[in-house]
């Protein structure tokens, strides 16, 4: 039985797995992998990568169902993926919670509570968790599900503005910088805003599903498009290896173009992210053509069951990068660099290839179930 | 199936439109003020140990601190008054292993014959505006020269406002200067965990910016710290347990000894 499932996008599930393998590293201090990850080389990083294919398989997923069964029947079906996105960041905040205040008390190292924001939990328990549960209470680490919910009601609501896509984004934009420039933002319990602003990050996610349920033409010849991002991908290069990767360098910028450098926020999806993002999607889909049989390969299976089930494997490595971070204290040298990495890819390649036998498992005894003769008053329930 | 969606619909409605108040005054255990007498130390500020040594650049400074340099001297009295959150407290919670402690010493040793006086005032979890709060309270009853004040880190884990961060250090600014008293800032502690994942960059853009304002230095806790990890001299999230306090001493007497050698600077003294 084959874990990966073809027929769909490859590109889409192999880059889905790259972005959670990153979440992973680059949540792990220390881990030397961390400094090679898409958020040393470009303006956007993992979390953009995830967000704009959220919208591009949303597209595809929901767009489907809308023009099968209504707008009505396809936004309750979002809806309850939100419920089940729901669910699984309540269960990984108490797991988390439990994980880290554990670790906190059995190795004496309070500063986890504070750094991970966790302090709150510990001063008030109760409204912590009434906070926790709607939404207003996002400890680090825990940001990026409320988002993805938040996206999701919002995109139930836009559905059938897939039908009109100028109309839809350019409501989406409109609501973009109306969020950055009023700005609108989502207040959080203690006192400040949301990490990720779901009114700013939403443009992302419509224009993926814009991008995937209806294409239609380009604007411009595709060698303008590569020229363009070619121009991004260099400037993403060099603002972060040169005007933030050198201390002292941006002391040598004039005031203007210091503030227009160095000021680019990642809760409000600043322009360059998206811009960033929008060019390396436009590289990869140029670069990687759809049919690659590389992407059938098997080594490149582990990433694919992950992109292929990617609420599971976020939740795990979430759980996994916490205890990455309690080895690579106990020693960051090379062996247990590589263990680390090693271990976690593994065991997130393992939670994807469950989830994926499961589904494939499932969908196997539907149908021998669907061929068999219905037995009579079998099914009184 | 929809019935199941009711309550998350209804929790989701009320966290969404719902203006919440903001979360009440955390029960931070602010230390008692305690005031002590600072003894000079046996060790000597000028042999530096080899675990502390530092770019110059990082503990310079060309900002004077003129009302320091007027109480220091033999037979006048130093008082400071240090703000802050967790890690203002020493090893184990207690003030006087501190950097803040350590460096009230090496200013005593400085000036034979002067006394230093140091009040910590500093819990976990304290935002700016809560330090601001204890700053005014202070400044008010008793005198102080200089006041240390470091914050920052509780700011960019909760990602609040790095507008009204500007706006709170300004004030204590201000504070400070109708007080008669010199303002040294200090940023974050390093720490793996804050540089990879923290958004620390507004606020340490805005301690920057507010050393433009007069009679203020910022004291560059991070990069130190940051420097002595990189250069594997002092890196406390990688020692074992059983080593922790020794490193944990080791570090806020070399953080005190380089702070101490800013505010000499500051007041124009040469270190002993």
């Amino acid at each position: 039985m084959p874990l990966v499932r073809f027929g769909r996008d490859l590109r889409v599930d192999f880059c889905r797995g790259l972005a959670l393998w990153w979440i992973f590293t680059d949540h792990v201090p220390g881990d030397v992998l961390g400094d090679f990850s898409l958020r040393n080389v470009a303006l956007c990083d993992a979390t953009e990568v995830f967000v704009l294919l959220a919208g591009y398989a949303g597209g595809i997923a929901y767009g489907r169902t809308m023009d099968r069964h209504g707008w009505l029947y396809a936004a309750a079906d979002v809806v309850r993926r939100a419920w089940t996105l729901y669910v699984a960041h309540i269960f990984l905040f108490v797991v988390f919670a439990a994980q880290v205040a554990y670790s906190a008390a059995a190795l004496d190292r309070s500063e986890y509570l504070d750094e991970i924001h966790l302090d709150a939990l510990g001063d008030e328990p109760y409204r912590a968790l009434l906070e926790a549960l709607t939404l207003h209470f996002q400890p680090a680490y825990l940001n990026i599900l409320p988002m993805y919910i938040c996206l999701l009601l919002m995109f139930a609501l836009a559905l059938p503005l897939l039908r009109w896509p100028q109309v839809l984004g350019a409501l989406s934009v409109a609501l973009y910088a109306a969020a950055r420039l009023v700005p609108i933002q989502l207040s959080s319990w203690t006192g400040g805003t949301w990490f990720f602003n779901p009114l700013a990050w939403q443009l992302l996610f419509m224009l993926g599903a814009i991008l995937s349920y209806a294409p239609g033409k380009l604007p411009l010849r595709p060698v303008v498009l590569d020229a363009l991002s070619g121009v991004v991908i260099v400037f993403g290069l060099f603002m972060q290896q040169v005007v933030w990767g050198r201390p002292d360098f941006p002391s040598h910028l004039p005031p203007w173009l210091h503030d227009v450098l160095m000021y680019v926020d990642k809760d409000g999806l600043h322009p360059f992210r998206l811009v960033s993002i929008l060019a390396l999607a436009w590289v990869t889909t140029r670069l990687v053509p759809i049919g690659a049989t590389w992407l059938r390969s098997r080594w490149v299976a582990p990433l694919m069951v992950m992109g292929q089930h990617s609420l599971p494997v976020f939740c795990f490595g979430i759980f996994l990068a916490f205890l990455g971070r309690l080895a690579m204290e106990e020693s960051d040298a090379w062996p247990m660099q590589v263990a680390v990495n090693v271990v976690g890819l593994i065991a997130m390649a393992a939670v994807g290839a469950l989830a994926a036998w499961y589904r494939e498992k499932g969908r196997e005894t539907k149908r021998v179930g669907a061929a068999l003769p219905a037995v009579q008053g079998a099914d009184t329930a | 199936m929809m019935l199941r969606l009711v309550p998350f619909a209804t929790l989701l409605v009320a966290a969404l439109v719902a203006a919440q108040p903001a979360r009440s005054q955390p029960a931070a255990p602010a230390t008692p003020p305690a005031t002590a007498m600072v003894p000079a130390p046996t060790a000597r500020l000028s042999e530096v140990p080899p675990a502390c040594v530092a770019p110059e650049d990082l503990t310079a400074t060309d900002t004077r601190l003129p009302h320091v340099a007027a109480a220091l001297k033999p037979g006048m009295e130093l008082n400071i008054l240090a703000v802050g959150s967790a890690t203002m407290l020493g090893p184990g919670g207690a003030a006087d292993g501190s950097f803040p402690f350590r460096m009230a010493a090496y200013l005593r040793q400085a000036v034979p014959g002067a006394t230093v006086r140091l009040t910590v005032r500093s819990g976990r979890g304290l935002t700016a505006s809560d330090m601001l709060a204890t700053i005014g309270t202070e400044l008010s009853k008793n005198p102080f020269q200089l006041v240390l004040w470091q914050t920052g880190t509780v700011e960019a884990v909760r990602n609040l406002p790095a507008e009204d961060f500007f706006q709170t250090l300004s004030d204590g600014a201000k504070l400070a200067e109708e007080h008669k008293a010199d303002l040294v800032l200090i940023d974050p502690q390093f720490s793996r965990f804050l540089h990879a994942n923290a958004n620390l960059d507004p606020y340490e853009q805005t301690l920057e910016q507010t050393t433009g304002l007069p009679d203020v230095i910022l004291f560059h806790r991070f990069e130190l710290m940051r420097h002595w990890v990189s250069a594997g001299q002092i890196d406390l999230e990688r020692t074992v347990r059983s080593d922790r306090q020794k490193t944990a001493d080791l570090l806020h007497d070399c953080l005190g000894r380089a702070l101490a050698r800013v505010i000499l600077q500051g007041a124009e003294l040469r270190a002993p």
